[in-house]
């Protein structure tokens, strides 16, 4: 037997009756009921891998995080122990400051307990009058 | 995330949402492909009941599929029309082997004799059910290459990849099937409303 199609070609008309016929057929497909497409629905859910809760399914984000959590990310928890012992050694300083820092900041300001226009020395004051 | 916005993905962007947990993919490839597995399913075995079970089956494999799906190897929907004419060729070898029929095609009405009936015209579900008797009785392998190619759409490369045979192959059968229906449906154009002019 050939296999050659167009030897099996219809004649125009028979063809035409055909691809109506065909046309009609698509257009009544056979349909799923709705209980046919529930029972799908269900086996599909069950066969799930992993389920999350319907409605919550978004992109993972980047989780919010403050300072605490950025610098133990950063830096371990190693860190925070040297933090706090440079802050209790500035604290105690600025109690009760060592006679070296005492005369260093004299040397510099010409006072030790320095007063604020000293400090801003690039402020001009002139700029604050009417 | 909400139903409607995943409405214009494709079957490989829901499937891989669906391993991933999401129960709206579940619903949208349920609802998407069930019609296109039972569709082919009906045509090809001609009983409702055993294309509920194909399609369900082909479903089932579809869902564990999923989560090692890789989209660069296979479109969903020709994966799935395969493993749907796979499980009905299977049914029906399996039928032939106990020696009855896939179809009890002893059990579909014969062609109505012409007789004084024989120029009331049939409904279009009657003209329909006329092309669903004559395809259950065309060679399985030309009744799926005419039910790809004239009922679900299909290009003849997407046919071949499903029947893993050449595209000229998919012309000669799809040509001697439409050639056979006709022989089929002639005894009975009357019937479906064309006349002999």
């Amino acid at each position: 037997m050939s296999n050659d199609p167009k030897e099996f070609e219809l004649d125009a008309d028979l063809d035409a009756e055909l691809e109506a016929l065909f046309a009609e057929a698509r257009k009544n497909a056979p349909v799923p009921s709705e209980d046919f497409l529930a029972r799908i629905e269900a086996q599909s859910l069950a066969e799930q891998p992993m389920q999350v809760e319907a409605g919550s399914f978004t992109p993972p984000v980047a989780e919010k995080r403050g300072w605490f959590d950025w610098h133990l990310g950063f830096a371990g928890w190693s860190s925070l122990g040297g933090l706090t012992a440079a802050l209790v050694v500035g604290f105690g300083i600025g109690i009760s400051p060592p006679d070296a820092v005492t005369s260093l900041t004299s040397d510099f300001l010409g006072s030790s307990t320095p007063n604020l226009e000293d400090v801003l020395w690039t402020f001009d004051s002139s700029l604050l009058e009417g | 995330m909400p139903l409607d916005a995943l409405e214009d993905a494709s079957d490989a962007e829901l499937l891989r949402l669906y391993a991933e947990g999401a129960p709206e993919a579940a619903r949208l490839l349920t609802r998407r492909l069930t019609p296109m597995a039972l569709r082919v399913a009906v045509r090809l075995l001609n009983d409702m009941a055993e294309a509920e079970d194909v399609a369900q089956d082909a479903m089932l494999r579809l869902w564990k599929a999923a989560p090692g799906w890789r989209a660069d190897e296979a479109k969903v929907s020709t994966w799935l029309y395969t493993v749907t004419r796979n499980l009905c060729m299977d049914r029906i070898r399996r039928v032939k082997t106990r020696g009855g029929a896939a179809v009890d095609i002893d059990a579909i009405a014969e062609p109505a004799d012409p007789g004084p009936a024989a120029d009331v015209r049939l409904t279009e579900a009657a003209r329909n059910t006329a092309l669903a008797d004559a395809l259950a009785d065309l060679p399985d392998r030309q009744r799926e290459a005419v039910t790809l190619r004239h009922l679900e759409g299909l290009s003849n490369p997407e046919i071949a990849e499903i029947m893993d045979i050449s595209t000229e192959a998919v012309e000669s059968l799809t040509a001697r099937g439409k050639r056979n229906l006709a022989t089929a449906l002639a005894a009975r154009r009357n019937d479906l409303g064309y006349s002999d002019e």
